[in-house]
């Protein structure tokens, strides 16, 4: 027997044993002791070159798939933590102006919030992107409408942030906005955005030491207003010397209240111009909620082609048909024609549930504006924002009703999972992990509303208070043997009388 | 119930639940706690949530009894798991000559120093220590990511090209392993940018993505070996004791210590990278301390990485197993720390204690019937657990991946080159050019 041999090594396959010097080599073709080449069942050649046949191939053809792929669109309040790492799109409103946190003078990051109508969540851009978007003036400001792609991430706090990977996947879309006059200015403004003008009664700069902002008192014909912002902003203000007492100015500003007074915070310092000395740059009058629309051109539909894919237009027509999504992320889809000539008109569920009277009907006159765009060969008209599409002819509103309410002693453990509407009066709300649970009680008893921020975003329940009579419908769920109703959107409490009303 | 009591109990049933596991060949036990995880999240949907006491230490548990025993197939039935690859050649020799026993049982001793240095030196310094660190370390990951990229591709070494005479012959014959390995490291690296920006995987279970990946490259193509291979299994000694020495344990602490404490800090570095990079540093020639330090770094990695994400102050994420753990839950006070030492040192005491048993369990195995028989299973459970987390999106990943996968196990090249899936486009990502390359590849 040969020495080399290892124990039980006579029972191996000689395809694995050397034929020249009679050592395991294994997998090996080569032997690597004496070099002689060993023989292989043709099995292992065979799969050697199949794998990197099926590697390489299989490769290529998940590249082909993955490059024409869509990136799925989700609502907000879907978002579950499964959803970590997910590539996704959302559509939905600026809720909060564009914050940039800067580093050695360079863009280190930039954080905005947006709300899709189901919830609200916080987006993210780093570095390069982030200074990309700075250098090219296109920073969301508060009320924007904006398309943004990336990837989720989703932690077991309940927070969940988009990374904006490209700066091409954040689409601002916006309108002209009119000049608001500051006397106009309230409380029932606050959280929104507006483009005053005025002239400068007053100055205050910050201490050099001080972290205060820097404050100036502003009057137009109507009223007086304070505008604040914060020192990196006023560093990037290239007229500063127009910062002084009796200068116009105009600006872009976001309404919001410090100690009860109302402030009108500047974002960024593109967003302020001296009429007197026009910058290169105009303010842009971007839109807010509500805000009057009108920045696509009028055009005939006949005459919108493949080649105009990207720019904002107005058509108007009449409906010929309407068709429901297919697929469960798929847009729903207005057929409307002018002529002989007739174009798809698309939008998703964010649209569709704010266009209330504006709800399309076969055979309706109709005025749409949107980004003409081409998908599978066909051109077609997207739609972002409700206030997009407007039914010119006069048909009664179509606004979701909620079913009958029942008594709160009536909603049983039998009921789980089913939805139904109760009538009563809000308790003191108390805050939980990723939402609010508000005590609503009738003659019969008392359930808990759980109000979940991605269902039931912070603006919209700031409406409801304790004392307030609602209308709620929710799903019936079971927490800790206690029942709760949870509300699936916003519009499913109505108020019905507000707390302290008679 | 007191806390206490639920702890200790939650660790034993996943120590319990990782022997199965482990000695199921190829099944890894991310597998498993990210389906785990989807039952929590299935759970909490129905309004059960189950308190961090239980789930926690049952992770612990499942990771630290996982990291050990799965020694035993490694050893005894092949190399499931990259980070083990480097326990295969020494550790086949020893199943040859029939000491398969022994070679386990020095690699679980690995193992269980690998437990004493994570609770008692890592444990008590790492809240003072790896904070500063990590902090000093931040700006400089990027570019130490490419010198570990380069070092893997420039240490792979000619399997052919010694013998015959110059020319084109034998040029090819030593490129052919070489070209094997960077031909894998880049195609993986080309599949890790798809899943990463556009995968076919749905996106309700995202957090998955990388994972059907993970099966093809390192899981498939070690079943489908085994089941078509010929190689039989020599007759195993069952030895009483064991030929190493205290100072044997402690070189191989420290060369382990080092390759896995480097993994589990290092962002994308895995156990065996960082075993590769500590087999180097060290220098370690004895077969003894090779097989016992890959024990020790497996361990220190897996568990290290999981433990790092319960350090106060020290707020990173490594590994798979925290990653899927900061959606359940986010640590923040030295509660949970203690709580997460205390699972790690009990796991790691009953998992070794369940070594020897389970080691002849699995020998009585191979010895009674055909062994392929296990690998068949264990194909038939990961496809199985791959298509009903990840649906026909994963299967199809899981496919290319396995024809990549293949590419270093067929042409004699290291199967670490497979992990270019996340070393190759986080690194460009942390460079800062990634997005570029999606954007050129027309991904994004």
């Amino acid at each position: 027997m040969n020495d080399t041999l290892l124990p039980g090594q006579e029972d191996q396959p000689k395809e694995t044993i050397c034929s020249s010097c009679g050592r395991f080599v294994g997998a090996l073709t080569r032997c690597p002791y004496c070099g002689a080449r060993v023989t292989k069942r043709l099995s292992v050649r065979f799969f050697r070159y199949a794998a990197l046949l099926l590697g390489t191939v299989g490769l290529a053809l998940l590249y082909m798939m993955a490059r024409t792929q869509q990136i799925p669109r989700i609502k907000i309040s879907d978002i579950k933590p499964t959803m970590n790492f997910a590539y996704v799109q959302i559509a939905g409103t600026v809720s909060g102006d564009a914050r940039a946190f800067k580093e050695a003078g360079r863009i280190r990051s930039l954080r905005f919030m947006v709300d899709d109508g189901t919830g609200e969540i916080t987006v993210n851009a780093y570095r390069s992107q982030a200074q990309a978007l700075a250098d090219e003036g296109r920073l969301p400001r508060l009320g924007d409408q904006v398309e943004v792609a990336g990837s989720l991430s989703v932690t077991a706090d309940g927070d969940v942030v988009m990374r904006l990977q490209v700066p091409e996947q954040l689409v601002i879309a916006s309108a002209e906005m009119e000049i608001t006059p500051l006397g106009e200015i309230g409380a029932d403004k606050v959280g929104t955005s507006v483009v005053v003008e005025g002239t400068i009664v007053d100055v205050n700069a910050p201490g050099p030491t001080s972290r205060a902002p820097w404050n100036m008192i502003v009057q137009d014909d109507s009223g007086r207003g304070q505008i604040t912002f914060w020192k990196d902003v006023h560093e990037e203000i290239p007229d500063k010397l127009m910062l002084a007492k009796g200068n116009k100015l105009r600006a872009r500003v976001s309404i919001m209240t410090y100690r009860d007074a109302i402030q009108l915070s500047l974002a960024n310092a593109a967003d302020l111009e001296f009429p007197d000395r026009p910058s290169k740059a105009p303010v842009s009058r971007t839109a807010g909620p509500g805000a009057a629309s009108g920045r696509g051109e009028e055009i005939e539909v006949g005459d919108i082609t493949a080649e105009m894919q990207g720019r904002a237009v107005r058509i108007t027509g009449r409906v010929k048909e309407i068709n429901p999504p297919t697929l469960p992320k798929a847009p729903h889809e207005v057929v409307v024609e002018q002529g002989e000539h007739s174009i798809a008109v698309v939008y998703w569920d964010t649209v569709v549930r704010n266009l209330r009277e504006n709800t399309p009907i076969v055979g309706a006159q109709i005025s749409v504006e949107g980004t003409v765009g081409v998908y599978e060969g066909k051109l077609q008209l997207k739609v972002n924002h409700s206030r997009q599409v407007k039914l010119l002819d006069a048909v009664p509103g179509r606004v979701e009703e909620p079913g009958a309410p029942i008594q709160v002693s009536a909603i049983t453990k039998a009921m789980l999972k089913q939805t139904c509407t109760v009538r009563g009066k809000l308790g003191e709300p108390r805050s939980i992990r990723g939402g609010v649970i508000f005590p609503l009680t009738d003659d019969s008893g008392e359930i808990q509303v759980v109000l979940w921020d991605r269902r039931v975003p912070g603006a919209e329940r700031d409406r409801l208070a304790a004392g307030a009579v609602v209308l709620v419908s929710g799903e019936v769920d079971e927490y800790r043997g206690a029942l709760q109703l949870v509300p699936a959107k916003p519009q499913h409490i109505r108020v019905e009388k507000e707390a302290g009303a008679k | 119930m007191n806390v206490a009591l639920m702890v200790l109990a939650a660790t034993l049933v996943g120590t319990a639940l990782s022997c199965v596991i482990s000695i199921l060949p190829a099944l890894h036990a991310y597998n498993v706690l990210g389906a785990f995880v989807m039952g929590m999240f299935a759970l909490t949907a129905r309004g059960i949530e189950l308190a961090p006491e239980v789930y926690l230490p049952f992770m612990v548990g499942m990771i630290v009894g996982w990291s050990m025993l799965n020694t035993i197939p490694s050893i005894l039935l092949g190399a499931p798991d990259e980070s083990a690859m480097f326990t295969v050649l020494p550790g086949q020799k020893y199943l040859m000559f029939g000491r398969g026993y022994e070679g386990t049982m020095i690699t679980g001793v690995g193992g269980l120093a690998g437990v004493y240095f994570l609770v008692f030196v890592v444990g008590p310094f790492a809240p003072k220590v790896l904070p500063p660190v990590q902090e000093v370390m931040r700006p400089h990951m990027h570019w130490i990511l490419w010198v570990i990229i380069t070092f893997i591709l420039m240490t792979e070494w000619p399997k052919g090209g010694n013998w015959g005479p110059a020319g084109w012959r034998k040029f090819f014959d030593a490129w052919r392993s070489l070209g094997a390995g960077l031909l894998t490291f880049f195609l993986s690296g080309f599949l890790g940018f798809i899943l990463l920006y556009r995968s076919p995987v749905s996106v309700d279970v995202a957090f998955q993505n990388i994972m059907p990946a993970f099966v093809g490259l390192f899981a498939v193509p070690w079943c489908l070996l085994n089941i078509i291979s010929g190689t039989s299994v020599p007759k195993q000694h069952i030895s009483e004791s064991l030929d190493i020495d205290g100072d044997l344990i402690l070189r191989s602490v420290g060369a382990g210590g080092l390759g896995g404490g480097f993994a589990a800090f290092f962002p994308v570095v895995t156990g065996g990278v960082g075993g590769l990079l500590a087999g180097h540093a060290t220098a370690q020639r004895d077969e003894r301390v090779f097989i016992m330090s890959q024990g020790v770094s497996k361990l220190v990695y897996y568990v290290g990485a999981f433990m790092f994400l319960f350090v106060p102050g020290l707020g990173i994420t490594r590994g798979g197993a925290a990653w899927m753990m900061r959606q359940l839950y986010m640590p923040r006070t030295y509660y949970d720390y203690y709580m997460v030492l205390a699972s790690i040192a009990i796991a790691g005491s009953v998992a070794f204690l369940l070594m020897p048993p389970l080691t002849r369990l699995t020998i009585w195995f191979i010895e009674k019937t055909n062994y392929r028989n296990a690998s068949v299973v264990a194909l038939a459970i990961v496809l199985a657990i791959v298509y009903v987390m990840t649906g026909w999106g994963g299967m199809l990943v899981m496919i290319v991946a396995t024809g990549i996968g293949l590419i270093p196990v067929l042409f004699a090249s290291r199967r670490l080159n497979c992990l270019g899936i996340l070393l190759l486009p986080i690194a460009c990502n942390m460079s800062g050019f990634g997005q570029d390359i999606a954007a050129w590849l027309g991904l994004i």
